[in-house]
């Protein structure tokens, strides 16, 4: 068999966290999402998952269109893909469903 | 002035890869000078300073999250299909290692639960059985290792077509393990034994032993460069017997170290040498048991008497060199093998 199997989509609690405030505010910047989740998503950390769930299709970027302050480097603009949303649903779901697997 | 985190993202830059420069850095330092900017339009000097450290952190945070993460990602995709032979070798190794220091440990702890001297030893309360379990341990694990290794890469390899790259991963497992062996055997083996002995020389003699009476180190208890010396000082004072029985112990020590190196890469070659799992499995087994039971018979113990015609060198070389020179040989005539089509794939057999 030549074929690589498809992974099996998994989505962690940080990921579902940074989905929801993302669908919930259309495009949000590394750092307003850690100000948005209330202490749950932390400064250092935020990058590396946003990464992450780009590289599994969950969310895409883009740069700001112009730089907010001269001599600054522009903002990456994070929003979740139609794929991301069907994902935080799928699993939102499945907390419903069987709330003791969702603790 | 140049903004917060330029210089940084310049040393990254250099660095990382575009990709990593475009997903981290690039973020990291942008948040990090919009946020810096705004404070400063409303001339928060506190809040500019907080915001610069905060965002350094962040840089180095994500550094060291995103090496950690490529770290441990790198070997897999760098071994692709070969990573299931090698996790195969890796269980089987740790497995049979295991079996081999809880076989080695146990005899010991059931010999201590007879009684001794007319009292019994054992069983002790819960923690005296842990703490002499502990001291057992180093003992039983360089050996453990030593044997374990080898099987569990004849067993982990068997019947399978190991490529390349899986061959020179099990080929730094088996160092690594060499390396791990040496490390219990030189250090915390000497450490053990001599804290296990005070402590049944402790629980026989009772109350008789004074509270700073301590028990002299045998050679088994000794450190290499602490054997060294003493094998130094027996041959100036002319006990030349005496120094063979411990430079044989220190050979010894030596061969224990290599042998998941020497016996490991042997298991590798064989296996890549010989098509059918069964013969491969059994030649080595019967390999590692043959090399197991030459080194107890030419032991310091004296099994074999005969052993004292050769140099304690010359037991300790010989049979490491001959095994060596039989896994170059395998080695040798597996390259001259037609190339496998599927590696890693089973065979049959």
């Amino acid at each position: 068999m030549t074929s690589r199997r498809r992974k099996r989509p998994t989505l962690s609690s940080k990921e579902r966290i940074i989905l929801e405030l993302l669908i919930a505010a259309r495009g949000m910047y590394g750092l307003e999402l850690v100000a948005a989740s209330n202490g749950r998503l932390k400064r250092g950390t935020v990058y590396v998952t946003l990464g992450r769930m780009e590289d599994k299709g969950y969310i895409r970027s883009q740069l700001e269109s112009a730089a907010a302050d001269a001599g600054g480097l522009p903002r990456r603009i994070y929003e979740a893909t139609p794929l991301g949303r069907r994902v935080l649903d799928a699993f939102s779901e499945l907390a419903r469903l069987l709330p003791e697997f969702a603790r | 002035m140049t903004a917060p985190g330029t210089r940084l993202q310049r040393l990254a830059s250099r660095i990382c890869s575009t990709k990593t420069m475009t997903r981290l850095i690039d973020p990291v330092i942008a948040d990090l000078q919009f946020e810096y900017g705004e404070a400063r339009r409303q001339k928060r000097t506190w809040r500019c300073r907080w915001l610069r450290l905060a965002g350094y952190i962040a840089f180095w945070q994500v550094c060291v999250f995103h090496l950690a993460g490529t770290a441990a990602s790198a070997p897999i995709e760098w071994l692709g299909r070969d990573v299931r032979v090698v996790g195969r070798v890796l269980a089987t190794s740790v497995l049979a290692a295991s079996l081999v220091t809880a076989l080695f440990v146990l005899p010991p702890l059931l010999q201590l639960s007879r009684y001794t001297g007319g009292r019994l030893v054992l069983p002790a309360d819960a923690s005296q059985l842990i703490a002499l379990m502990l001291s057992l341990i180093p003992q039983a694990l360089g050996i453990g290792l030593a044997i374990g290794l080898p099987c569990g890469v004849l067993i982990g390899l068997r019947g399978r077509m190991a490529g390349p790259r899986a061959c020179a991963a099990v080929a730094g497992l088996v160092l690594a393990g060499a390396l791990a062996t040496w490390f219990t055997v030189n250090t915390l083996m000497p450490a053990g034994n001599q804290a296990f002995r005070e402590r049944v020389w402790r629980q026989i003699g009772g109350q008789q032993i004074g509270a700073g009476a301590t028990l002299n180190r045998g050679p088994n208890e000794l450190s290499l460069s602490e054997l060294s010396a003493r094998i130094d000082a027996m041959r100036r004072a002319g006990a030349r017997a005496d120094s063979a029985v411990l430079l044989r112990s220190f050979y010894m020590r030596w061969v224990v170290s290599a042998a998941p190196l020497v016996l490991g890469l042997f298991a590798m070659f064989l296996c890549s040498q010989v098509k059918s799992s069964r013969t491969s499995l059994a030649i080595g087994l019967a390999v590692i048991a043959g090399y197991v039971a030459l080194y107890v018979v030419i032991s310091p113990a004296h099994y074999w008497p005969g052993a004292d015609s050769f140099t304690p060198l010359a037991n300790a070389l010989v049979p490491n060199v001959a095994l060596v020179l039989l896994a170059i040989l395998l080695r040798l005539r597996s390259r001259h093998r037609p190339p496998d089509i599927d590696a890693g794939v089973p065979r049959s057999g």
